[in-house]
């Protein structure tokens, strides 16, 4: 009885520690993205890249899901693999009417975060351009 | 005619009904009733407690909740207000985002510090309290930017700062 007890209240802090630890999604695009990438996704698009514009296309095909895990914004934001999958994943989700699956998955996105973009500019051209990896450009 | 006798009848019958079970003093003290509760009722607890705003505070000075992490001079000192910019400003469309403890109900809010541009500074009521505020090398979660440089036109001056309520962090 007495060790069911310690397991329970072992588990119980567990539950305690781990939700108080992550926020939303939603929540988490406030703190870390919307200042700069506006609360729809929209900013001065001059400055800002508009993310309701490449973030679904890019997130449909592997090529432009590196990206969008290497790009700096993403890679250095201050959250854990598992929070930040969440964001990406509920990003994709709001931006993609009628998204019927996770775009992102936490292994992919962890791997990837580890490998920063050098070169942002460049590295968005060759995307867009469907010469991807930037290994293997010339 | 007969209508109006019918309706004369059942009127007489009623007040002198009441005229025979009331008096002028009961009307008095009915009335009295009625004038002092309604002066009272707005000092019972539960009046008071509603009538509380879930928005506390002087948004002209600096203890206002929602600055904990401003740096700047409050537009509402400015012409503005809290959350709007002064006339002949234009708001910045990137900002630094904090968060404050709103004391109405104890919950953390997401604040946007969007700064009021194409003025020079407007120099009244300067709030620095910097709550969550990270060095320059964090340039998103750091309030030193002139975040006004952030908008299309380049490095229009800075002229006051405003603290918008996002949300409720969940």
């Amino acid at each position: 009885m007495r060790a069911a007890g310690a397991i329970g209240l072992a588990l119980w802090l567990l539950a305690v520690c781990t939700s108080a630890a992550g926020l939303a999604p939603q929540s988490n695009y406030q703190l870390h993205c919307m200042g700069c990438h506006g609360a729809a996704g929209k900013s001065d698009p001059t400055r800002v890249p508009t993310i309701s514009k490449a973030f679904v296309v890019f997130a449909e095909t592997p090529e432009g899901r590196d990206f969008l895990e290497r790009v700096p914004g993403v890679a250095s934001a201050p959250l854990n693999d598992e929070d930040l999958t969440a964001l990406l994943n509920w990003l994709f989700a709001s931006l993609k009417q009628g998204a019927d699956k996770a775009a992102f998955a936490v292994a992919e996105v962890a791997r990837a975060r580890r490998h920063p973009l050098a070169d942002v500019a460049a590295a968005r051209e060759r995307v867009e351009a469907g010469r991807w990896p930037e290994a293997s450009s010339p | 005619m007969k209508k109006s006798a019918w309706m004369d009848f059942l009127a007489e019958k009623a007040l002198r009904r009441f005229a025979s079970r009331t008096s002028r003093r009961s009307f008095l003290a009915g009335l009295g009733t009625l004038l002092v509760g309604s002066a009272v009722i707005p000092l019972l607890p539960v009046a008071r407690a509603a009538g509380r705003s879930n928005d506390p505070g002087d948004p002209s000075t600096c203890e206002y909740w929602r600055y904990c992490g401003i740096d700047g001079f409050l537009c509402s000192c400015c012409g503005g207000s809290q959350s709007a910019c002064p006339p002949g400003t234009s708001m910045s469309t990137i900002t630094w985002i904090g968060t404050c403890k709103n004391p109405a109900d104890g919950r953390d809010y997401i604040i946007s510090y969007n700064d009021c541009c194409g003025k020079s500074s407007c120099g009244r009521c300067f709030c620095n309290r910097n709550e969550g505020d990270s060095p320059l090398y964090q340039p998103g979660k750091s309030n030193d930017y002139n975040w006004c440089s952030g908008n299309s036109e380049a490095n229009i001056p800075y002229h006051c700062s405003t603290g918008r309520i996002v949300s409720v962090v969940g």
